[in-house]
């Protein structure tokens, strides 16, 4: 019980340790999604194949 | 203290993850999303697979665009002795603007059946429209675990604008390592909710303006020329060799047989679509002029280097440049179990003074009903010559045959000339409808239209197309449509007893017994038992006729007893076997001819008769029994 009220008082205190990775994951997937995204234009090729 | 901080510290890092894979399992706790798996349980059958309707999401940036496939089921477990083969590619591989039996693995799907009459083969076609070699290595190297007796592949079109294209993509596009990773993580839940809210905020951020698809489109051709040799165009031909070489590495190391072919562009009767302006040996416009010129006086050897020129130049690249054919050629140069289907060669075989045109192609890359038959011939050919199936293809049928056999509707020939009009009339093609013709449409002409917009769907038109025949009294229609509908529906024994029995109304007793058997195979009845027996005495195969009369005798529906039949047959079976060896036995054939007049078989008896006669033709007993085979005839007439 100790341990985790001294862990929850660490990443209230320090939540660059777990704010910053996650914010870094979020933004590697979405500029990963936004680098693949097919143009807006290219459904309406899609008929022609 | 200061080891309890560095304990925090882990995991803290660690905690983000333990986040997103908690939000990853509530996403899938509360059914968000789709599962991308290339197959899924068949709802309709118990212990069948079928293409996972959301297979192809994960291509697609837009899910809403994802295009479906064929569902074609096949055995979770391979049956023994069935030929397995997976069918993988883009547009044309599925038959567009046919598909359903106008797609060339239909065409080859009955002639190996015809082929190979004792023989199962499962043709699984997996191919999408608008996909490329993205698509094409995602969905293969799934396939290994299905047991593939062989793979085949046509693709290459859509390398550039297709899902993933070198054309169509931001900015990753020719990273396939990249672009594979993004594909896999699509496979997450969580990567779905951000993809749809990204498109969210895009959609939000447009305006949501709707702007016309004829300008859209001139807007897109205007953006995404792709110059003949820069790097877009290098790009799509490295992304097409890293998935397929990928792709046949994974197959050889399986030792998966691997047909590939090279691919057919339209290169005489499609004028560039877009070409860079000037008469400079760059524009394709051109190289096109020239190669008409040439055509017409008579250099068609020249006519066809400045057509296919013409086609490398065009800067909107919907037909594949001769790069990707060349790739596909060192594939199967490198591989031992890939083998290049040269389908190039055979339409030019096929096409006058070797240039492929109108004759085999409906526009820039499309097969016609009888290009989609060259085509299946090519990989028909391949499967003969690399022996896969058997060392033996005593039974092939020949091409002419199958042209001439294949049930293709006049439903499904329309709907591929109205879907062109309708294709053509829009950009790039920008070609006029003809007028409408002031008469009435007849039936299949007003199927077909309503099949192109959608109204029905292939198996309603089948249906009031075979209602129609029926009403009309045409026969040979019918029995096309139903032999459509079993080549479409192979599991529903319904529509293979219903080919047979038509077949025998039109006396076409060799079919109808290759018809009943396929029934008979996927279930069981009285009914076929009867219709295979009877046909097959009458083509004087008793022994195959004592397999069914026994099990029409055991479940006999009628009030006649089968049994009195059942003995004679097997006498019958016992004295043909003794007459096989002495064919010049009179006495024999005579008995064979006897026997089977007393159950009414005129066919059979006729065919031993005759057998005496040539052998001696004053025998009394044979003279005897033809004249009561001729009053028979006489009394039915």
């Amino acid at each position: 019980m100790e341990f985790l009220r001294e862990f929850w008082l660490f990443m209230r205190t320090r939540k660059r340790y777990w704010l910053y990775p996650l914010l870094i994951l979020l933004l590697l997937l979405s500029a990963l999604t936004i680098l693949t995204t097919g143009s807006a234009l290219a459904p309406f090729i899609y008929s022609l194949f | 203290m200061k080891k309890r901080i560095w304990l925090f510290k882990g995991l803290a890092l660690l905690l983000p993850l333990l986040a997103l894979a908690l939000a990853e399992g509530l996403l899938r706790l509360f059914g968000y999303g789709h599962d991308y798996r290339l197959f899924v349980d068949d709802p309709q059958r118990k212990g069948y697979l079928i293409m996972n309707p959301h297979a192809s999401e994960r291509y697609f940036t837009e899910t809403e665009n994802a295009t479906v496939g064929n569902f074609e089921p096949f055995r979770q477990k391979k049956s023994e002795g069935t030929f397995r083969i997976f069918v993988l590619g883009e547009s044309t591989t599925i038959g567009y603007p046919y598909f359903h039996n106008g797609s060339f693995h239909r065409w080859l799907h009955y002639r190996l059946l015809h082929t190979f009459p004792g023989r199962n083969f499962e043709i699984i076609n997996l191919s999408l429209t608008a996909v490329n070699s993205y698509t094409v290595f995602g969905f293969g190297k799934q396939l290994i675990e299905y047991e593939p007796d062989a793979v085949l592949i046509y693709t290459g079109h859509n390398e550039y604008y297709g899902a993933m294209g070198v054309g169509s993509t931001s900015s990753l596009g020719g990273h396939p390592a990249l672009v594979r990773l993004v594909l896999k993580l699509r496979e997450f839940r969580l990567m779905q909710l951000l993809n749809r809210t990204l498109a969210g905020v895009r959609k939000i951020a447009s305006g949501g303006t709707v702007d016309l698809r004829e300008n859209l489109m001139k807007r897109m051709a205007a953006d995404q020329q792709i110059p003949y040799g820069s790097d877009t165009y290098q790009t799509g031909i490295d992304q097409f060799k890293t998935n397929l070489n990928d792709l046949c590495q994974l197959f050889s190391e399986r030792r998966i047989p691997v047909l590939i072919s090279n691919l057919v562009s339209n290169e005489k009767d499609l004028k560039p679509f877009i070409s860079a302006p000037g008469t400079t040996e760059k524009s394709a416009q051109y190289q096109y002029s020239l190669a008409n010129q040439a055509y017409t006086s008579g250099h068609f050897r020249e006519a066809k280097q400045r057509f296919s020129r013409a086609k490398e130049l065009d800067l909107l690249r919907f037909r594949a440049p001769e790069a990707i054919n060349q790739v596909i050629r060192a594939l199967a140069a490198h591989y031992p179990n890939v083998t290049e289907v040269d389908a190039k060669a055979v339409f030019e075989r096929n096409s006058p003074n070797g240039i492929l045109g109108k004759e085999t192609l409906l526009e820039h890359v499309h097969p016609n009903l009888y290009g989609y038959a060259l085509l299946s011939d090519a990989f028909y050919e391949a499967l003969k010559k690399k022996r896969l199936i058997a060392a033996d293809w005593k039974n092939e049928i020949s091409f002419d045959q199958v042209r001439k056999q294949m049930p293709i509707t006049p439903v499904d020939s329309l709907k591929g000339v109205f879907e062109m009009m309708i294709l053509k009339e829009g950009w790039p093609f920008n070609e006029r409808m003809p007028p409408e013709e002031k008469r009435a449409k007849t039936v299949e002409e007003q199927l077909a239209g309503a099949l192109v917009v959608k109204q029905i769907s292939w198996r309603d038109a089948m249906d009031q197309l075979l209602a129609h025949y029926q009403k009309v009294n045409n026969p040979q229609g019918a029995l096309r449509v139903t032999e459509a509908l079993s080549l479409e529906y192979p599991y529903e024994p319904g529509f293979y007893e219903q080919a047979g029995k038509l077949s025998l109304n039109l006396n076409q007793h060799e079919q109808a017994v290759w018809y009943l058997k396929k029934a008979f195979q996927l279930e069981e009845t009285f009914s076929t038992a009867q219709s295979l027996f009877i046909t097959l005495l009458k083509l004087d195969r008793p022994d195959e006729a004592l397999v069914y009369l026994r099990y029409a005798a055991a479940h006999n529906e009628t009030k006649f007893s089968l049994n009195e039949l059942q003995t004679f047959v097997e006498q019958l079976v016992a004295v043909k076997n003794r007459y096989l060896t002495d064919t010049t036995n009179v006495l024999m054939s005579n008995q064979l001819a006897a026997g089977y007049l007393k159950f009414a078989n005129t066919a059979g008896a006729a065919k031993y008769v005759a057998k005496s006669l040539r052998t001696d033709p004053r025998n009394a007993v044979a003279l005897q029994l033809k004249s009561q085979l001729q009053a028979i005839k006489n009394e039915s007439e």
